[in-house]
């Protein structure tokens, strides 16, 4: 695997992992 | 009559979210995302994501609860309401036709995965050792080819009435006591099935030491390096947006349909965006992680390219079992595999119904128990030519217009309607009406303007790359041409059949009105 194939894998599952983050600690703390 | 609700946040969105994580999510995109660039794909398939796939989302969510707000849970009675012209409703025969046309084919499919579970738990998968006898044994058990595995079609017909009772089990049980049940129990088991089969494939390392370079390294390298040259090539960058389309299950109409079963006071915004991330990390966390590492590792890349090209059939039905075969424990995995597989399906299929009994209940005041037998005995029906004729491009048409034409020219409808006709931003309150968050402005503009010129301009590509083709079936075997008329045929009479029902319903409904008046 190249440096830039580890880069992208890495901001690809880093945006998928925000999203499932940032909606779930919001449906879960919020109301 | 009063109309259901969903019981709970969490319930509609795994719904929403088991209808969007289906087949595609495991065997399509890491398929596409493979011959399109690697990681260079990743580009246009999340500006596709941003600037449609979670705008679209947003949109039907929205036109579905106001909808149901009005007693309607299809399109005929959505876009009337929005459109205020009596043409309207006739547009939104799509939303209910593009689903049911897609439930013909999918049914089938979702029951091949039924018996492949049976098959690998019971042992019965691992007498084919060579790609040619697993292809012999899907062909066989299909009904496509005569050979030694299977004497008829008998076996895939029973695992066909086993889903297809199943499926309308579910419906008939209803939004809450049926939908969203499945949904809570299924989406929990399908991730945590797809995190096991993940980090089998991820923990391979170096299986064979005289072939260091068949490392699960280079596996993902060879999902994930990227080709920058592809960036320039416009046919990678439709694959990438038609990919956001299919795995977000936006554009069928099914999405608008589990949205009128909300109220009022229930966000939209939040629950749109999570049913969205949920769908991506099963698409490309998981998906990207199973299918082609595997394949390259026991294959290499020559043969992992192959398998990529071979269809999505091909890798799900033949490739998988036959790497489940090389490692320990492999028909306990497969059968998981093929479990998954069935669990993303079943959740998708009782979307894809759900329309048409919504119709029914909703413009026919029919009972739920009622419009479920209606509806079950009609699809059974419609399921037999593409079980029987699956061999002869039936399946294949069936899906160019249920799968793709028709996802593109509703989608444009919709997000019209909603931006131009209601007005963006009467939308756009409608949308943060409860709304756990609020979006950010700019999706404003993207909503607008954005979003529709990218539908408008992908409909005029489809029309212009694809349509002309499958219009005049070039490349298309003169034996199956009938059998492509047929399938043609059963869509027109289908969509004569839902257009017809919808004029009876609002002649009906303008009858009922004067005589209250």
């Amino acid at each position: 695997m190249t440096i830039s194939g580890m880069i992208f894998m890495a901001l690809s599952w880093g945006v998928v992992l925000f999203l499932m983050y940032y909606s779930f600690s919001k449906l879960l703390g919020g109301k | 009559m009063a109309r259901e609700h969903w019981s709970t946040r969490i319930g509609v969105i795994m719904a929403v979210a088991g209808s969007a994580v289906g087949l595609g999510n495991f065997l399509r995109f890491p398929a596409k995302a493979t011959l399109n660039g690697g990681g260079a794909f990743m580009v246009p398939y999340f500006v596709a994501l941003l600037l449609l796939g979670i705008p679209l989302m947003w949109i039907e969510w929205t036109i579905g609860r106001m909808g149901g707000l009005r007693g309607h849970g299809t399109a005929p009675g959505m876009f009337d309401d929005i459109g205020k012209r009596s043409f309207m409703k006739y547009l939104g025969t799509i939303g209910i036709l593009g689903p049911f046309v897609i439930l013909i084919y999918y049914m089938y499919i979702e029951s091949w995965a039924l018996a492949y579970a049976w098959f690998s738990f019971s042992g019965a998968l691992f007498t084919p050792e060579a790609v040619a006898d697993m292809k012999g044994f899907l062909y066989g058990y299909i009904g496509v080819a005569q050979n030694g595995f299977f004497s008829s079609l008998a076996p895939a017909y029973l695992f066909f009435i086993v889903t297809f009772l199943l499926n309308f089990y579910f419906i008939y049980k209803g939004i809450s006591g049926g939908i969203e049940k499945l949904s809570r129990i299924g989406m929990p088991i399908l991730i945590l099935l797809g995190v096991m089969l993940a980090a089998r494939v991820l923990t391979l390392g170096t299986p064979d030491p005289a072939q260091p370079e068949l490392s699960i390294g280079n596996a993902l390298g060879f999902v994930w390096n990227p080709d920058f040259s592809k960036l320039l090539d416009a046919k990678v960058w439709m694959e990438a947006t038609g990919q956001i389309f299919f795995t977000l299950s936006v554009g069928i109409g099914v999405i608008l349909t589990y949205a009128s079963y909300l109220k009022k006071e229930d966000d939209l915004a939040l629950s749109g965006l999570t049913s969205s991330a949920t769908n991506e990390f099963c698409e490309v966390i998981l998906g990207a992680s199973i299918v082609i590492p595997a394949a390259f590792i026991f294959f290499g890349s020559q043969g992992a390219l192959e398998v990529a090209q071979s269809g999505t059939f091909n890798l799900g039905f033949v490739t998988m079992p036959l790497i489940f075969g090389k490692i320990p424990m492999g028909p306990i995995f497969a059968g998981l595999w093929f479990l998954l597989l069935f669990i993303a399906a079943i959740t998708s299929s009782v979307s894809l119904i759900q329309p048409a009994v919504s119709f029914l209940e909703d413009e026919f005041r029919m009972t739920r128990e009622r419009a479920t037998v209606v509806l079950g005995a009609v699809a059974f029906a419609a399921c037999q030519p593409a079980i029987f004729f699956l061999g002869q491009g039936f399946v294949d048409e069936l899906d160019f217009w249920g799968g793709t034409m028709f996802l593109v020219i509703f989608a444009t409808i919709e997000t019209i309607l909603f931006a131009w006709v209601l007005g963006i931003d009467k939308a756009w309150d409608e949308l943060h009406e409860g709304s756990a968050i609020r979006i950010p402005r700019i999706y404003k503009f993207i909503m607008k303007y954005i979003t529709p010129a990218y539908l408008l301009g992908l409909l005029g590509v489809y029309a212009w790359q694809m349509l002309p083709d499958v219009l005049m079936m070039k490349g298309v075997d003169a034996a199956n041409k009938p059998y492509i008329w047929g399938a043609r045929a059963l869509i027109l009479s289908i969509w004569a059949a839902i257009t017809v029902m919808v004029a009876i319903a609002w002649k009906r409904r303008s009858r009922s009105a004067r005589e209250q008046a």
